[in-house]
């Protein structure tokens, strides 16, 4: 009786500790946690955070890849660079290489690693000043590792889902690299005579290969 | 003192005297003709007015349409041409010792223009010159030498004009019978530069103003940069209340800001209004030009009031005048403002994710939180 009350504590212990639980890496001091996001500073300013967000039915790692990388396009984001990653308890991911510059800014570089279960979507997003990417470079693959994906179901092909394609986005104009409106707003913004015309977004937005999520 | 000291002195004071004297020597010539006819009109009253001159001079043309004035100051003249319905008025400046041809192609019809071409043609002047106001081959007449008129005459002849001339107006805006060249400009109010951003139609008054929400992650940060981005261009931030802010924006550069500020953060939502007060500006240029000649007018008739009773009724009708006057001269200005400078009320939203609504109708706004903005520190 004693043991079964003991393991009840346990199974409610671990449960309480959430989906998202990622201890402080070396360097990086925690700065804000609730229960879906995680985030962390450095001294140099690079800044850490870990979101989770509920995945849905027909979410896969490319699917999610492909929004991820056209959504941040149109933002002003270039890909640099695609890779692949293992998360702490081996769920496949994607490492993804952002380049970003704001008119009259420094450029910045922003890191992001996208894992995906059945339930869950894990990022971990790393984030800083252009000339301190060399630093954390080689840090990015531990930073995943620390992370424990949970929601995987038996035998899920979610979590062993096959890499995104090589996605690309096209470079924007110099002068719209910014945090950016979207096409119809902007279009609108940019022409006061007219009421805005729809438009596509900035960046060049592979579409998804698998169904949309249902 | 002896005398050839005596006629020392004249001399001087008289070689002194003599530019002064010689310079009252401007003349102004032209002729009126019907413009549909292009035959002279005879007898049309020229009214000539100039702040130089004790008073405005009238004199009619005679059967070939001319008309002259010799003797004249210089100064920047306004001359009247009326004759029938015609009523055009022209203003010249007229230089030290110089001529200037003015003439008029009027229609006495239907003919109301406020304000003309001003052909203006410097000739050399003969040698010959004379302090009187001559008419070549016409009557002339001083206003002085007439009869004058009682105040109550007076005040409603100047009535009939305004109303003529603001009916005319009217008229003339409905039925797109646009004046030949830009009217004439107020001398107290600043000549409005081309505001319209999209037209290159001087005459046109627009007032742009627009609406937007932007939502950025730094809102601080981005109204240091949206207030950099008006000052930089001539414009001011009118108010700023919260994360509510009104930007003055100058006209011709309110799209390129409007869309350097878009690009500040995400655009939830824009609007953009044009409103065409053209109709509304002239009508008001109108009638402070009527007021300004009746408030003239009025302090002439002042100044010849003979008796107490009449000074007081003049500077009854004056203030009036003159508080109606300010209180045009006052919209007038509000107006040109606001077509000077586009009014773009901005309300900013922080982007955090309680509050973050998706930028499309995407349902899968998870990407808004992904983003240096939300990572980096500063």
């Amino acid at each position: 009786m004693a043991l079964k009350h003991a393991l009840f504590a346990l199974t409610l212990a671990a449960g309480c500790r959430g989906p998202l639980h990622y201890e402080a890496p070396r360097g990086f001091a925690e700065a804000a946690r609730d229960w879906r996001s995680i985030h962390y500073k450095a001294s140099d300013n690079v800044g850490l955070k870990l979101l989770l967000f509920d995945n849905v039915a027909g979410g896969t790692l490319d699917y999610w890849g492909a929004d991820l990388v056209r959504k941040l396009a149109a933002r002003g984001y270039a890909l640099r660079e695609q890779s692949p990653l293992r998360s702490g308890n081996d769920v496949v991911g994607t490492r993804f290489d952002f380049a970003f510059a704001r008119d009259g800014e420094a450029p910045q570089f922003l890191v992001v690693s996208l894992f995906v279960t059945d339930e869950f979507l894990y990022v971990a997003q790393l984030a800083g000043e252009a000339p301190l990417l060399p630093r954390y470079d080689a840090r990015i693959t531990e930073i995943a590792a620390a992370l424990l994906a949970k929601g995987c179901l038996a035998r899920s092909d979610v979590c062993n889902g096959p890499q995104p394609p090589a996605l690309v986005t096209v470079s924007p104009p110099e002068d719209r690299r910014t945090d950016a409106p979207t096409a119809p707003s902007e279009s609108a913004a940019s022409d006061p005579t007219s009421g805005g015309s729809p438009g596509s977004a900035r960046g060049e937005a592979p579409s998804p290969r698998s169904a949309p999520p249902a | 003192m002896n005398r050839p000291l005596i006629a020392l002195v004249a001399a001087a004071c008289a070689l002194v005297a003599a530019p002064a004297a010689a310079a009252d020597d401007g003349k102004i010539v032209g002729v009126v003709v019907d413009e549909r006819t292009h035959e002279p009109i005879a007898n049309a009253l020229v009214v000539v007015q100039c702040t130089c001159l004790a008073g405005p001079i009238q004199i009619t043309t005679n059967e070939h349409g001319a008309y002259a004035m010799n003797g004249l100051p210089p100064g920047e003249y306004t001359l009247q041409v009326l004759s029938g319905e015609a009523d055009v008025s022209k203003v010249v400046t007229l230089g030290a010792h110089a001529k200037l041809r003015v003439r008029f192609d009027i229609d006495p019809q239907s003919e109301f223009k406020r304000a003309v071409r001003v052909e203006r043609r410097a000739v050399p002047m003969s040698s010959s010159s004379s302090a009187l106001y001559m008419m070549e081959g016409a009557t002339t007449q001083m206003q002085s030498r007439e009869p004058a008129p009682s105040i109550e005459q007076r005040l409603q002849e100047h009535s009939k004009l305004a109303l003529a001339e603001r009916d005319a107006t009217a008229a003339a805006t409905g039925q797109q019978n646009e004046p030949e060249t830009p009217p004439m400009a107020l001398p107290d109010v600043e000549k409005e530069p081309a505001t319209s951003p999209l037209s290159d139609d001087f005459a046109r008054q627009v007032v742009y103003s627009g609406a937007m929400t932007l939502a950025v992650f730094d809102l601080r940060k981005a109204k240091e940069r949206i207030e950099n981005l008006v000052v930089a261009e001539g414009g001011w931030v009118q108010s700023l209340h919260g994360q509510a802010m009104v930007l003055r924006i100058p006209a011709s550069e309110f799209r390129s800001i409007a869309d350097a500020i878009g690009k500040l953060g995400r655009v939830d939502s824009v609007e953009f209004e044009a409103l065409d007060v053209t109709e509304d500006y002239y009508d008001l240029q109108t009638r402070i030009e009527v007021l300004r000649r009746t408030q003239k007018q009025l302090l002439d008739l002042l100044d010849k009031a003979r008796t107490v009773t009449q000074a007081l009724d003049v500077r009854r009708e004056l203030d009036e005048v003159t508080l109606e006057l300010e209180g045009l001269l006052g919209r007038q200005r509000v107006l040109a403002s606001q077509v000077r400078f586009s009014a773009l009320a901005l309300v900013l939203a922080e982007r955090i994710r309680q509050t973050d609504a998706p930028s499309t109708n995407d349902p899968f706004p998870w990407v808004d939180e992904i983003g240096v903005e939300g990572t980096a520190w500063r």
